[in-house]
């Protein structure tokens, strides 16, 4: 019986505390638990006079029971994780419980709250069996705080905007299936194709355009200039500021009676003409050069850095070569900043994606739909009591993104975790 | 010979950063200049920049029409709560990403491959229960449920390092916000029917929308991803032997954290509080959408003054640098912690 610790984990990682019992209590203990586990589970005993309060007492007394079996056998950060997962459990098995009726029936509450609570049953059990899961504890303790936030509100909240996609929710999120019907909805209408375009187009040259304005920036900023710090907060600031407040500005400057067309026809050449906002098929530009503005000076931060990441010597054998210094740029410095740029241009192109407030500022969509972005058509929906055409429009947003983001997650992370 | 022209290319260098960094500015600094003008004056910007007489009261005009401090308060409110908040979340965290020993694998399916399994595990009960006669609804509810209470202790159990994981999931702060964060809006919502009742309190009787309740919240959960990010970015610069020491020493868990670790990470907490303050300072859709007037905040404030009726240049100028100077004037101070955490730490 001992050999199965030792043949998993092997004997000298054993904390020592686990050595005071032998296995036969630690089994002992464990069956007990799963026993009055399924008692209570089987006779919800003794809470069933309980009415309402059933789920609550009976995770509480779950946590006790845990507690009172477990506090001898282990350390205090054990305890405290331990806690963490029970109270999860317990939370989780009254939400569903006091949603019944909600968005649950009543029997499907029922019954995931029992399913929850006899996890955490388990999930004590195996702990208690099999100490190789709690290595790296502490560590593991003091993210959970952070996990269950993340799957929540992004993994938690992705996943609802998903299965209501499939619903014909207007006003209310009420799920009634209607398969795929709104996807066909939302394919089938005019302004949503001309969403698609105007960010295919923003994301091509908003792209393009911020790597190299940034790239050339930063080879600029890297030829030892003065009041370095300087300028480079200067550039980011745009960046800096919300775009709901420097909006107006490049609305005026783009305006045809007050901005630059204006002042162009002051300065005495009369026949200048500057009217791309007030132009359906050229608006879409103004917001470009907007976000072109905002978005350059942190592409050029980034790409300051990996400029600066270059080993001296590298510059110092190209010299000795004899390589002119562009030359080295394009052929040696370019290649080995690879990584910098591609982090660079996914963070810009995931910008660009979900662009929203540059257009909500400048154009509003307008004039009439020209200018009008995937995310405002979301919104459009969402807040005008269509909820299943809104999340349809988000939950492809959703999908398109995580096709681009997952293989660059996976590469920079994962892959490249197990190279170094 | 030589150094002349390395002169001449210091000036030349010089005039062109000065030269571009004017272009960069060039918009606030318009703003700046409007604001002061009369709303007359502010058409003829900018050949008559400096003929036309200056003025300051847009300023007034904006304090009397909407009260500027009380929104200035609200922002403040919601930025300092919202990276407290996030910072309590964060810092253990980002200890955990940065200082977890990584373990050897404790089976030889690696985490990924038993979150597939519990996955089609759950996507069989669910198929089980709609073949048994559940409403689809509640079977795929339900399936959801009990995926959320089962994946993140196996997947706490059985992955290797908490790093891996936690990278994964700061990926969704990429993600639209659009698809991520609509059923948030939805609970906040009075009308939404999620959680409505839940026995002991009614959330219909309780509105979070336009509250600090709901936003603070709301702008932790925006940015948590990126005060994690940068904190672990700091994290990873100090050296683990210290710690370590201390650990050897019987401090305890807590004490590692708060008597080591945070006081040495000290100027990294700051920067990225500063980072947060401004991410929150400048939040715009959800503070538009979900308040409008009890906890609005400063870009609630600029909106009211962009209406498309009457365009009145100068007090909405006027009215955003009111907004927007707090910012110029922390990030000017702050140089270096501006630049490192607007580029999410990677600039040093």
């Amino acid at each position: 019986m001992t050999t199965f610790d030792t043949a998993l984990v092997g004997a000298s990682s054993q904390p020592p505390h686990f050595q005071q019992f032998s296995n036969l209590v630690r089994y002992g203990v464990a069956g007990l638990m799963a026993v009055i586990g399924a008692l209570a589970l089987i006779f919800d005993f003794p809470f069933a006079q309980l009415g309402v309060f059933q789920p609550m007492m009976y995770a509480l007394g779950l946590v006790v029971v845990c507690l009172v079996i477990d506090v001898p056998f282990r350390k205090l950060n054990y305890q405290l994780g331990m806690i963490g997962v029970y109270l999860f459990g317990a939370a989780a098995a009254w939400v569903a419980w006091y949603s019944g009726g909600n968005w649950l029936s009543q029997d499907a509450a029922d019954f995931i709250w029992k399913v929850t609570a006899l996890f955490s049953f388990l999930f004590t059990i195996a702990a208690g069996v099999w100490n190789a899961p709690f290595k790296n504890f502490a560590a593991k303790t003091a993210a959970i705080p952070m996990m269950y936030i993340v799957l929540f509100a992004f993994i938690g909240c992705s996943l609802w905007t998903v299965l209501y996609s499939t619903s014909d929710a207007r006003i209310y999120p009420l799920y009634t299936y209607v398969g795929l019907k709104q996807y066909y909805r939302l394919f089938g209408a005019e302004i949503w194709h001309i969403a698609v375009k105007n960010v295919l187009i923003y994301i091509a040259l908003s792209t393009t355009g911020a790597m190299v304005a940034g790239f050339l920036l930063a080879v600029f900023m890297d030829q030892k200039i003065r009041l370095e710090g300087l300028f480079r907060t200067i550039y980011l600031y745009p960046f800096a500021l919300s775009f709901i407040v420097t909006g107006h500005v490049w609305a005026w400057i783009f305006s045809p009676e007050y901005g630059l067309e204006k002042s162009v026809r002051q300065l005495g050449w009369t026949t200048f003409s500057f009217d791309w906002i007030a132009n359906n098929d050229m608006a879409i530009y103004c917001v470009i050069i907007a976000g072109l503005w905002q978005g350059t000076g942190l592409v050029m931060a980034l790409m300051l850095a990996g400029l600066r990441g270059i080993d001296e010597e590298v510059w110092k054998a190209a010299r000795v070569d004899g390589i002119p210094k562009w030359r080295t740029y394009i052929s040696i410095v370019i290649p080995m900043m690879r990584p910098v740029l591609i982090t660079t241009l996914v963070f810009v192109a995931a910008g660009a994606f979900r662009v929203y407030d540059i257009v909500v500022a400048l154009t509003d969509g307008g004039p009439g739909i020209s200018t009008t972005v995937p995310s405002q058509y979301v919104y459009k929906y969402l807040f005008s009591g269509n909820i299943g055409q809104g999340l349809a429009a988000a939950t492809t947003m959703l999908v398109v993104s995580a096709v681009i983001l997952i293989p660059w997650v996976y590469v920079e992370f994962v892959k490249g975790k197990q190279i170094r | 010979m030589a150094r002349k022209q390395s002169t001449r290319r210091t000036v030349a260098i010089t005039i062109l950063a000065w030269f571009i960094g004017l272009l960069m500015f060039f918009p606030i600094l318009w703003t700046a200049v409007a604001a002061f003008k009369s709303e007359s004056d502010a058409y003829t910007l900018p050949q008559n920049m400096l003929s036309t007489p200056w003025t300051l009261e847009n300023f007034g005009i904006v304090q009397e029409r909407s009260d500027y401090f009380r929104y200035v308060f609200n922002t403040v409110i919601i930025a300092v709560l919202s990276t407290l908040l996030g910072l309590l979340f964060a810092v253990p965290a980002a200890w955990s990403m940065a200082f977890a020993p990584r373990t050897t694998p404790s089976s030889t399916i690696s985490g990924w491959g038993w979150l597939a399994i519990v996955f089609s595990c759950g996507l069989i009960a669910a198929g089980v229960l709609y073949a048994n006669g559940w409403h689809p609804q509640n079977a795929v509810v339900g399936f959801l449920l009990l995926l959320l209470c089962i994946v993140p202790p196996t997947a706490w159990v059985w992955t290797r390092a908490t790093t891996d994981t936690l990278l994964w999931m700061l990926s969704t702060k990429m993600m639209p916000p659009a698809g991520a964060l609509i059923a948030i809006y939805l609970m906040f919502n009075r009308n939404g029917l999620i959680f409505k009742d839940w026995g002991w309190i009614n959330l219909s009787e309780y509105n979070l929308i336009d509250s600090f309740w709901g936003m603070v919240p709301l702008a932790m959960l925006l940015n948590l991803p990126i005060i994690i990010w940068m904190l672990y970015t700091y994290f990873k610069e100090i050296p683990v032997e210290i710690l370590e020491a201390a650990r050897m020493d019987g401090a305890s868990l807590w004490n590692e954290i708060v008597r080591v670790l945070t006081p040495m990470a000290l100027p990294g907490i700051a920067s990225t509080c500063l980072l947060n303050l401004i991410l929150a300072w400048n939040e715009a859709f959800w503070s538009l959408n979900l308040t409008n007037k009890y906890a609005a905040p400063l870009s609630f404030f600029i909106s009211e003054y962009s209406s498309p009726e009457g365009q009145f240049w100068a007090k909405l100028s006027a009215a955003s640098l009111m907004a927007i100077v707090p910012i110029l004037i922390v990030g000017w101070f702050s140089q270096k912690q501006l630049v490192r955490g607007l580029t999410f730490g990677a600039v040093k």
